[in-house]
């Protein structure tokens, strides 16, 4: 796993992975580990504190809110685990839907949200295909 | 001073102010015109249970052949009702938009009504639907040909408006007034910035303006029409565009833009230029910072589009883009003539990932040329790609209705080629149950089944799909009509 930080004012860092502390160099104002297993949650500590860097974890830059990422002034605690894609795939979606309000029209949950699977259309739709293949 | 009400007929977004009405009002009040605007789109939705609105956009969507009785009655006597605002305005001129095909039967209706009354202005209509025409394979008359030969409106502007509308308010011929053969504009940097000074912001749904960056495009993909709009692409210049939504956003507190562009990277060096003018910009400048925008995209390989243009995007403020890849099958891409391969995806997706920029991805089941080794390869795509689903940078992925094809596409043009019949079908704006003799076993059906199979898995595996309601209903809607017997007598003559 890839972990990496950037902020244009960045000039130390550090990350605590199950008690072990790794420093960092800081080149191009970003800093880079390289996990070899997936860690339940890591630690970043960087200076200078108050700065809200970005952070790319395996290459993909991470929303500190889908990823349940805290911030404090001086460092992010970010709980990562085997099902951190999927998390941040949950959220997403209760991201989408909360984004529509309370008590949303589904018809626009169908078209900004887009995940059902609509059984009985598409129930109809093999029932239709296959009596149409039938009279071919 | 003369007067002008201009209307927005359905079916367009309600989500922001009609950006064709804002782009002529300069051109009205450079000719000392007073406006005034009534989208009648947006007070459809306003006045209308949202079920109706639901009937009634599937109605002009060409979906649904004929409204209930009802709702008929009821949607006309509404259209009366407004119209009798319009009339005893007195106004010397009422500009009529339809924005497109799904406009033409509210267009019909509008016009069939507003004869009847005594209206004593001119009357005016463009937009790119009085281009366009119903039951496209048979008829070769324009929505506005057919409302000028009618007498029911005085004036049709074909193509783009700008210039057509200003040589017509001070009685001067152009290209593209009453005959439909405009010319295109070539320099767009040279028309007025678009004014929403008439419309009142808070009655729509979101806080967004459109921008037009470009027209046309830079592609010429076979199953595509843009080309008889726009038949040369043009660009607008980076600064040009960063001033408007600069202005925009201190005019109207408008953080949220949406290209209205065929391809906002058509032109790849504009497009970093203009990034990086406005990334700049909010770096520097506090009332700028929140500023977003939306726009298609094109994919293309490295080379082309290197690394530093999606950092600036992303530093711009670019929050989804939807990109056409049509399909995961670089043999089926090459043969639309998209222009780009399997590895210029992967790279798209690992810069997206990178900058977190979310994409709409627009695919089409059933190219003529699609086999199922080329099905194959989207559903082993949708598997590849789980991880961008799962990070919201494949945001959104389209599988629509099935391939159906546009009159005077390129592919309609060659279907002798692909052998594809294109006389026989149905009376929608496009043809859906073709059949080439080149590819026999994909047939509607077999579209149909794939589009199914595409749908199943792109659920389970967790992608978003938007509007996937609409679109089973309506694939559910042309099986329904879909006649076996059709195909195989198009096969024997075909054969003979």
């Amino acid at each position: 796993m890839i972990i990496k930080i950037f902020h244009t004012e960045l000039r130390n860092a550090e990350i605590q992975i199950d008690n072990n502390n790794e420093k960092s160099e800081i080149k191009d104002s970003s800093a880079t580990w390289m996990v070899p297993y997936v860690p339940e949650s890591v630690e970043i500590m960087f200076e200078p504190f108050g700065i809200t860097p970005k952070l790319w974890i395996d290459n993909f830059l991470i929303n500190f809110w889908l990823a349940n990422v805290q911030q404090q002034d001086h460092k992010l605690i970010i709980p990562i685990g085997n099902d951190f894609f999927d998390r941040y795939w949950v959220r997403d979606g209760q991201g989408r839907l909360q984004s529509l309000g309370v008590n949303p029209d589904p018809i626009l949950v169908d078209k900004i949200v887009g995940r059902n699977f609509h059984q009985s259309l598409v129930d109809d739709i093999k029932f239709k295909l296959d009596e149409k293949r039938n009279l071919s | 001073m003369k007067n002008a009400i201009l209307v927005n007929l359905p079916l367009t977004e309600t989500l922001y102010p009609s950006a064709s009405l804002a782009a002529i009002i300069p051109i009205f009040k450079t000719n000392n015109y007073q406006v005034e605007v009534i989208d009648l789109n947006l007070e459809l939705t306003e006045e209308f249970l949202p079920e109706e609105v639901d009937r009634i956009y599937s109605w002009c969507e060409l979906t649904l052949e004929n409204l209930e009785y009802d709702l008929e009655i009821k949607l006309s006597q509404w259209l009366e009702y407004k119209m009798q605002y319009i009339v005893s305005s007195n106004v010397d001129m009422l500009g009529v938009s339809v924005f497109s095909i799904y406009s033409i039967k509210i267009s019909k209706m509008f016009f069939d009504l507003l004869g009847d009354k005594k209206f004593t202005g001119s009357i005016l209509v463009g937009g790119n639907g009085v281009s366009s025409n119903l039951n496209a394979t048979t008829n070769n008359k324009s929505h506005g040909e057919d409302l000028l030969e009618s007498k029911l409106v005085d004036h049709v502007i074909f193509g783009e408006g700008e210039q057509s509308l200003n040589c017509l308010l001070q009685n001067k011929q152009h290209p593209g007034i009453d005959v439909n053969t405009p010319i295109q504009i070539e320099n767009l940097d040279t028309l007025p910035k678009p004014d929403y000074t008439d419309f009142d912001f808070d009655r729509y749904h979101d806080r967004r303006l459109l921008i037009t960056g470009s027209r046309g495009c830079v592609r010429k993909c076979t199953f595509c029409d843009i080309e008889l709009t726009w038949p040369k692409f043009r660009q607008r210049s980076a600064q040009s565009m960063f001033e408007e939504i600069v202005e925009h956003r201190l005019k109207y507190n408008i953080n949220k833009f949406e290209f209205t562009d065929s391809l906002i990277n058509g032109s790849v060096s504009e497009w970093i230029r203009f990034n990086d003018l406005l990334a700049n910009a909010k770096a520097k400048d506090k009332d700028l910072e929140n500023i977003s925008y939306t726009g298609q995209f094109i994919c293309r390989d490295e080379q082309s589009q290197k690394p530093i243009m999606y950092e600036l995007m992303h530093y711009a403020g670019c929050r989804q883009i939807t990109v056409g890849i049509e399909s995961f099958s670089e043999s089926v891409r090459n043969d639309m003539k998209k222009k780009f391969s399997n590895a210029a995806i992967d790279y798209h997706l690992e810069q997206c990932a990178k900058w977190a920029i979310p994409n709409i991805f627009l695919m089409i089941v059933g190219y003529p040329t699609e086999t199922l080794a080329d099905h194959q390869s989207n559903l082993d795509a949708v598997k590849r790609y789980k991880i961008y689903s799962d990070m919201g940078v494949i945001f959104m992925l389209r599988w629509g209705l099935t391939m159906h094809i546009y009159k005077d596409t390129p592919l309609f043009k060659s279907a002798n080629d692909y052998k594809i019949d294109i006389i026989k079908d149905n009376n929608l704006d496009a043809l859906y149950s073709w059949v080439s003799d080149l590819n026999p076993g994909l047939d509607f059906l077999e579209r149909v089944r794939r589009r199914i199979e595409l749908h199943e898995l792109s659920y389970n595996l967790g992608y978003h799909q938007p509007n996937t309601r609409n679109e089973l209903q309506s694939i559910l809607s042309l099986l329904n009509e879909y006649t076996v017997e059709q195909n195989k007598k198009t096969w024997i003559l075909e054969q003979a």
